[in-house]
């Protein structure tokens, strides 16, 4: 269990935010420089906050109140394992001198570092030198170091970035696996939403030294609180408008001129809203088929302006003919079969239906 | 013909590389990791000999080693025109050489692994030993090599504390300088001979040494 609630200021950055993870996947999500590595070197005590709290199972490690430091545990007694961004491995120790390093001078370190290299599939590189390895073999050295000092608290500071898909893919479904088997809470810091998607439990979104949200991670993906989560998490179409009727849970909101219907809570007629629909969520309305009820809500006819293709999906981009005039107002994303199926390429004019489930309204403006 | 310059080189020589090494090493971890006030004073001061004529730096230590110096007073014994004024003398001015070379070699040192062996709980000073220094040790024995050259051919400093005394105080420069003057170039050519060779061989091996890590 681990418990942060910090603020510190370097130059014009200010960080303050709090939360709890326990024996956990946590992700630190956000853009770079969002303040989400600094935080990782608070908790591991490799920079000290300028006030608030950090403890961890009950054990306080940092305690600062208006300016004077009550406690202060240095960074070699805390025990928490850190995983760096480039490894940081030694790179005048063997593979196996690095793993050891962290048990030095404790009984029965051999035997816990032959276990960590099986555990980690690293039997045969043990004398190996760091720059011999490839780059998913540093990652597991790395974490093998880490893991010999037996932490109760494992951070990881973007670990896959600098490796290739099939890879990343591999070494996430270990780190899955030990977190399971150990039980530790892992703190885990990513800038790519697929990553941070692939092995959060919860999701903590940091923006600008802030907590924007955090939550269950399809949560945080369906329902951001503020625009800067949708943005992060891929909503690319977020819009401002203004509530014409409430109805029950149904509003009804003018978007530039336009009646969109949702669902949302807590509004009244007249307040400025944000909302925002995900570009896989946006329907495309076959021309040649009657359309059932579900697609006849907040329908939107117009125009293709281009399209990407990333082979499995096309991104479409498409300008209404009732909004006032833009490059394009929605991006829409489908699957290519879908994009064939319906003729997009040769069609150009169509119809796009906005769900109202699929329109999500944000709570904060 | 005497081999006595030889042996006080070498002694003036190893003593003055031992304490450049260890000042030098302290003053550059010091210098490359910390962060306080007056530092490029410290560094300034520290690179001092490098600009100075030898003599000036004599004169200083000059003041320094008598016997109503600071330091003599601190001892109560007086180096001056002894062998070990000549190795302080030499290790001075060779110590710009070291602090210079050990602390670039330090300062290339990714900050990042440092902070990897703390959280591995390594306590500053273990980190230092550890980590540190190894990672820093090519440019380290860099900074040793260039302390051992300048202090063995170590002149102006050396002449003006030490004085030119021979059997007690002539290190192999004074020797080969008197040897021309006094017309012994017999004298003078194994001398130089035989620096040229002890350069050659120390050099020579710290290279070895260094090729099979």
């Amino acid at each position: 269990m681990l418990e942060i609630d910090i603020a510190k200021r370097l130059g014009d950055f200010h960080l303050r935010l709090a939360f709890t993870a326990g024996r956990e996947i946590l992700v630190l999500f956000g853009p770079c420089g969002a303040g989400k590595s600094l935080i990782l070197q608070c908790i591991a005590g490799l920079m000290q906050p300028d006030q608030g709290l950090i403890r961890v199972n009950g054990q306080t490690f940092f305690q600062a109140e208006g300016g004077r430091v009550l406690q202060n545990v240095p960074a070699h007694r805390r025990g928490i394992g850190y995983v760096f961004q480039n490894y940081a491995l030694f790179p005048h120790l063997t593979v196996a001198q690095n793993i050891a390093y962290g048990g030095r001078g404790r009984p029965g370190l051999e035997g816990k570092t032959r276990r960590l290299l099986e555990r980690m599939r690293l039997q045969g590189l043990e004398a190996r030198y760091p720059a011999q390895l490839s780059g998913g073999q540093q990652q597991r050295v790395a974490i093998a170091r880490a893991l010999m000092i037996e932490p109760a608290v494992l951070l990881l500071d973007e670990p896959f970035s600098a490796l290739d898909s099939a890879v990343r893919e591999k070494l996430q479904g270990e780190l899955l696996g030990l977190q399971r088997e150990l039980g530790l809470s892992v703190i885990y810091v990513t800038h790519l939403l697929a990553d941070a998607f692939a092995l959060g439990d919860r999701m903590a979104v940091i923006n600008d030294g802030r907590l924007e949200q955090i939550g269950p991670k399809q949560e945080v993906y369906q329902r951001p609180a503020t625009r800067a989560v949708a943005r992060f998490t891929g909503t690319r179409n977020i819009f401002d408008g203004q509530v014409l009727v409430v109805k029950g849970r149904e509003v009804h909101i003018n978007w530039c001129g336009q009646r969109v219907t949702a669902l949302a809570e807590g509004l009244a007629q007249g307040d400025q809203v944000s909302f925002c629909i995900r570009p896989e969520e946006v329907m495309v309305v076959r021309p040649d088929r009657p359309r059932g009820d579900s697609i006849k809500e907040n329908l939107l006819s117009g125009s293709v302006v281009r399209e990407i293709t990333r082979g499995a999906t096309y991104t479409i981009f498409f300008r209404a003919d009732a909004l006032p005039e833009a490059d394009y107002h929605l991006e829409i994303l489908l699957p290519s079969h879908a994009y064939e199926r319906l003729g997009l390429a040769s069609a150009r004019r169509s119809t796009v239906s906005l769900k109202k489930t699929a329109i999500h309204v944000l709570p904060k403006p | 013909m005497t081999w006595q310059p030889l042996i006080i080189s070498l002694k003036v020589t190893a003593v003055a590389t031992a304490l450049a090494s260890l000042a030098g090493l302290a003053l550059a971890l010091w210098l490359a990791r910390g962060r306080f006030r007056g530092q490029s004073l410290v560094e300034t001061l520290v690179s001092l000999p490098l600009v100075l004529p030898p003599t000036v730096v004599g004169f200083y230590l000059l003041s320094a080693l008598g016997r109503e110096g600071p330091l003599g007073r601190l001892f109560s014994i007086n180096l001056l025109f002894t062998w070990p004024a000549a190795a302080i003398a030499s290790a001075v001015m060779a110590l710009p050489l070291m602090v210079r070379a050990s602390k670039a070699a330090i300062e290339g040192v990714n900050p990042e692994v440092e902070k990897a062996a703390r959280t591995l709980g390594s306590a500053e000073w273990e980190v230092m030993i550890r980590v540190t220094i190894p990672l820093a040790s090519r440019g380290i024995l860099a900074g040793m090599i260039l302390a051992f050259a300048r202090a063995l051919g170590e002149f102006g400093a050396t002449l003006m504390v030490a004085g030119n005394i021979p059997d007690k105080t002539q290190t192999i420069p004074l020797a080969i300088y008197d040897a021309v003057q006094l017309g012994r170039l017999d004298q003078a050519n194994a001398l130089v001979l035989a620096v040229t060779l002890v350069a050659f061989a120390v050099i020579w091996s710290v290279n070895r040494a260094q090729r099979g890590w």
